[in-house]
């Protein structure tokens, strides 16, 4: 810290407040959230991995900025992972097949695995039907577990927007997935 | 609604890889701070209050006039808080590069150095260099104090308008004049030593960092030049804040600039209010935590980080740390 730093602490006491952030509760709680946001959004294991390494590192590196906001560190974080996402698919101007991913973990038998791959895989392909606006808005919520006013900070949408094209982008999948799997 | 076919397919994280990318980022951890990267905020506001007297000067206060017939000297005698835009602050120092943009604008006479461990409160109090003050209640399962301090520090800034002009520029303020008549003005910072008495709540408590920081400081001189309008100068920085036209004419109109202390507060996800005090009016803020995964908080006394910030009798004080606002005001009711 220099000296121009600590002045500014000492002349900005609200935000200079926010500097004991425990970052191992904030790893433990918001890796599944980051990696499921991806996975949402990717479609891949391994590609979900990476990204969330980016977003962390990311986030670790510009972890000063958490300070200034601390009540919104979910956002802070997500606004990063959105920004690793569009970058992801600026450079790779397509989606990677989720076939190309690793197997994902799990205590599961084979025979269960292969099922929630094969589910997975078919929930991917509804999800790419999606234009870009819902199938981020489905990865917050589905994925990352975001609230709907969580969403709307990220976004910048209003969080009745945001309800409303859940709301009607959930009925679309649901009616698909069930036309599409009778057992459902 | 039936989300069930959308949520059956979230997955823990294989526990390899959250094992690497955690040993990745303990070990980015440990590198040297001065291989760190610099704070992108503290190096914008940086910019800001060196490029335009800003930030900076309208953060710290309070003026007498003095004897002296060609400065005056400001010192902090109230404390009022302003909603603060961070995501502006975040776009400016995206668009800068702060650190060749702040360039040799802040000159440090006198480094205060880090903040050190004292062994007792005795020793504290002849650094302080006034009546050292101390709680003598505080919430349950508190223990402490432990005691620490910084030294003096001082600092000559000097005014680059045409910084100014770039900031306004980028942040696309296109109504707001840049005040070239401050254009050059050099300003002389000096702060007081600092002493902190740390008290430490039950870690069972909280989750982290568990401590209630009681924070004591005679207030910071700042010498300036004659002339110079802060009204003007503090509306430019309320508009950089993010506050519209109306609202920054509006503040700075009705704000003492020269004797009042400006506590920056997010304009989302935080709460203040004007809080009676010591016998003083002060700032209560708090920070909404972080939620968890299922949108709720683990529990007040993890999710509730508040500060108060007053002044008195030529002292700021500032106790902070992860506590209700209620629990802070009840310790300051008690300072003796």
């Amino acid at each position: 810290m220099t000296a121009r730093t600590r002045l500014l602490d000492r002349f900005f006491p609200a935000v200079a407040e926010m500097d004991d952030i425990d970052w191992d509760e904030v790893y433990r709680q918001e890796l599944p959230r980051i990696y499921n946001f991806f996975r949402y959004r990717v479609y891949d294991t391994a590609t979900a991995e990476d990204l969330t390494s980016i977003t962390f590192e990311k986030a670790w590196r510009g972890r000063d900025r958490y300070r200034r906001d601390l009540a919104a560190f979910s956002t802070w974080l997500f606004t990063i992972a959105r920004n690793v996402a569009v970058d992801f698919y600026r450079r790779r101007r397509a989606e990677v097949p989720l076939e190309e991913g690793p197997e994902p973990a799990s205590d599961a038998t084979p025979e269960d695995a292969a099922v929630r791959r094969s589910e997975f895989l078919r929930l991917s392909a509804l999800l790419r039907e999606l234009p870009e606006r819902e199938r981020e808005l489905v990865a917050l919520k589905y994925g990352a577990e975001e609230t709907n006013r969580a969403i709307a900070s990220i976004t910048g949408l209003s969080e009745s927007n945001v309800g409303t094209i859940l709301h009607r982008t959930v009925q679309t999948l649901r009616a698909r997935w069930y036309e599409k799997d009778p057992r459902s | 609604m039936n989300d069930d076919f959308l949520t059956e397919h979230r997955e823990e994280p294989r526990p390899e890889f959250a094992r690497a990318l955690r040993q990745k980022l303990r070990a980015q951890a440990d590198e040297p701070e001065a291989a760190a990267p610099k704070s992108p905020w503290r190096v914008a506001l940086a910019g800001l209050a060196t490029a335009a007297c800003v930030a900076l000067l309208l953060a710290i206060p309070s003026v007498r006039a003095t004897a002296q017939q060609f400065l005056d000297i400001f010192r902090v005698q109230r404390v009022a808080a302003v909603p603060t835009d961070w995501k502006r602050l975040d776009r400016l120092s995206e668009a800068i590069d702060m650190k060749a943009f702040l360039g040799d604008q802040m000159q440090v006479l006198i480094d205060p150095g880090r903040l050190q461990p004292l062994d007792n409160i005795e020793a504290a109090q002849g650094i302080l260099g006034t009546t050292l003050r101390k709680p003598s209640m505080a919430p349950g399962g508190v223990t402490g104090p432990d005691v620490r301090m910084r030294g003096e520090g001082l600092f000559k800034i000097t005014a680059d308008m045409s910084k100014v002009e770039t900031v306004l520029d980028t942040l696309e303020l296109d109504d707001v004049a840049v005040p070239w008549e401050a254009n050059g003005a050099v300003f002389t910072v000096k702060s007081s030593p600092v002493v902190d008495l740390v008290y430490h709540r039950d870690p069972g408590r909280c989750q982290g960092p568990c401590e209630i920081v009681f924070t004591q400081t005679k207030s910071p001189e700042v010498e300036l030049p004659p002339g110079v309008d802060l009204a003007k100068l503090g509306e430019v920085a309320l508009r950089i804040q993010g506050l519209s036209a109306a609202e920054a004419r509006q503040f700075a109109k009705t704000l003492d600039w020269s004797s009042t202390l400006v506590v920056p507060v997010p304009i989302s996800g935080s709460e203040y209010r004007e809080v009676d005090v010591d016998g003083t009016k002060g700032v209560l803020v708090t920070y909404s935590r972080h939620t968890n995964r299922k949108g709720t908080a683990p529990s007040a006394a993890a999710s509730r980080h508040s500060a108060l910030v007053w002044t008195s009798g030529g002292v700021v004080y500032r106790l902070s740390g992860r506590a209700t606002g209620r629990d802070l005001l009840q310790m300051a009711g008690s300072i003796k």
